[in-house]
């Protein structure tokens, strides 16, 4: 029984250690919409105000991660065509995508914060649920 | 019997390896951030995923990014949620009950949203040939030219918009 357990995991370490080592982008893509969903559950189920916007940056991570993933698997080709000379180097579209992902996630960060502090010093409370003055 | 593992196959040169152990931590951390009942323990452990996402940025090849995470994400953005946490709360760490009454809709959603993009993902055809050398100084370099020739009106709007958030939350968070 040990033995074969033995064989299937050298057997796996192989077949992992056979492919170039780069990361894959599907397991990329895998890991982000995991966190993509864990925060949207948060979104969608926090009371807390902060939890709320605490969850949207954990949205905003995994959408940043997808962008530099994309970088490094569609880079080589916009190289080629951005910049003749550097053939070996690779494109930066993609993280100057995340860069501003970053300055407009800043942005949000600081308005939806100011926003909380406003509304609790209207309601004395940053309970989403009690606060339904525009609901219908 | 010649060794599975060759020389130049070690795995802390891997860097799937670093990836797997950081993409970890960052789902646990990310769990942490959603279920933690108290949220000045939710916004730390916000912190430590900002910080395993700089790690992962620099095992894709990021580097000036992964900087850039941790000064603006886990030094600034962590700083404010807890002013804010803390400027918003009564009593620290006692306060109402912390998921409302639509928690379980909201699980299925999210576990149906994940299975729906991992599926999706799957049928698609994601090989690619990596470069021979990516560098890190020639990352950096060609982020700040094509920031500076390429995308100057973006990166000039960006900065406009800057201002304006940081006006508009001074003229929000004022006391009238």
């Amino acid at each position: 029984m040990a033995s074969w357990v033995f064989i299937f995991v050298q057997i796996l370490v192989k077949r992992i250690y056979k492919m170039p080592q780069i990361i894959p982008v599907y397991h990329v893509l895998v890991v982000t919409s995991i966190i993509f969903s864990i925060g949207l559950y948060g979104a969608l189920s926090r009371r807390n105000a902060i939890g709320i916007l605490m969850s949207l940056e954990l949205m905003l991570v995994a959408g940043n991660i997808n962008l530099v993933a994309f970088n490094n698997m569609i880079g080589p080709q916009y190289t080629l065509q951005a910049f003749s000379a550097a053939q070996d180097v690779l494109s930066p579209v993609g993280q100057i995508f995340v860069i501003f992902v970053i300055t407009i996630a800043a942005c949000e960060v600081s308005l939806g914060l100011a926003l909380i502090i406003a509304m609790y010093r209207h309601y004395r409370s940053i309970d989403i649920d009690n606060i339904n003055l525009l609901k219908w | 019997m010649e060794t599975a593992v060759q020389n130049n196959h070690l795995f802390f040169v891997d860097p799937r390896f670093y990836f797997w152990i950081l993409s970890f931590a960052l789902i646990v951390s990310a769990i942490g951030v959603v279920l933690m009942r108290n949220i000045v323990h939710s916004a730390l452990s916000l912190c430590l995923s900002f910080i395993c996402t700089a790690g992962v940025f620099v095992v894709l090849g990021a580097e000036f990014l992964a900087a850039a995470e941790v000064l603006i994400y886990a030094g600034a953005v962590t700083i404010l949620i807890l002013f804010a946490i803390m400027l918003s709360q009564r009593i620290i760490g006692r306060d109402m009950i912390y998921r409302n009454r639509q928690s379980i809709w909201a699980m299925f959603v999210s576990i149906a949203m994940a299975l729906i993009l991992i599926g999706i993902y799957a049928t698609g055809d994601w090989s690619y040939k990596p470069t021979t050398e990516p560098s890190m100084a020639n990352n950096v370099r060609m982020i700040g030219r094509s920031l500076m020739i390429t995308y100057t009106l973006a990166f000039w709007v960006a900065s406009l918009m800057l201002t304006i958030a940081m006006i508009g939350s001074l003229f929000l968070a004022k006391k009238d």
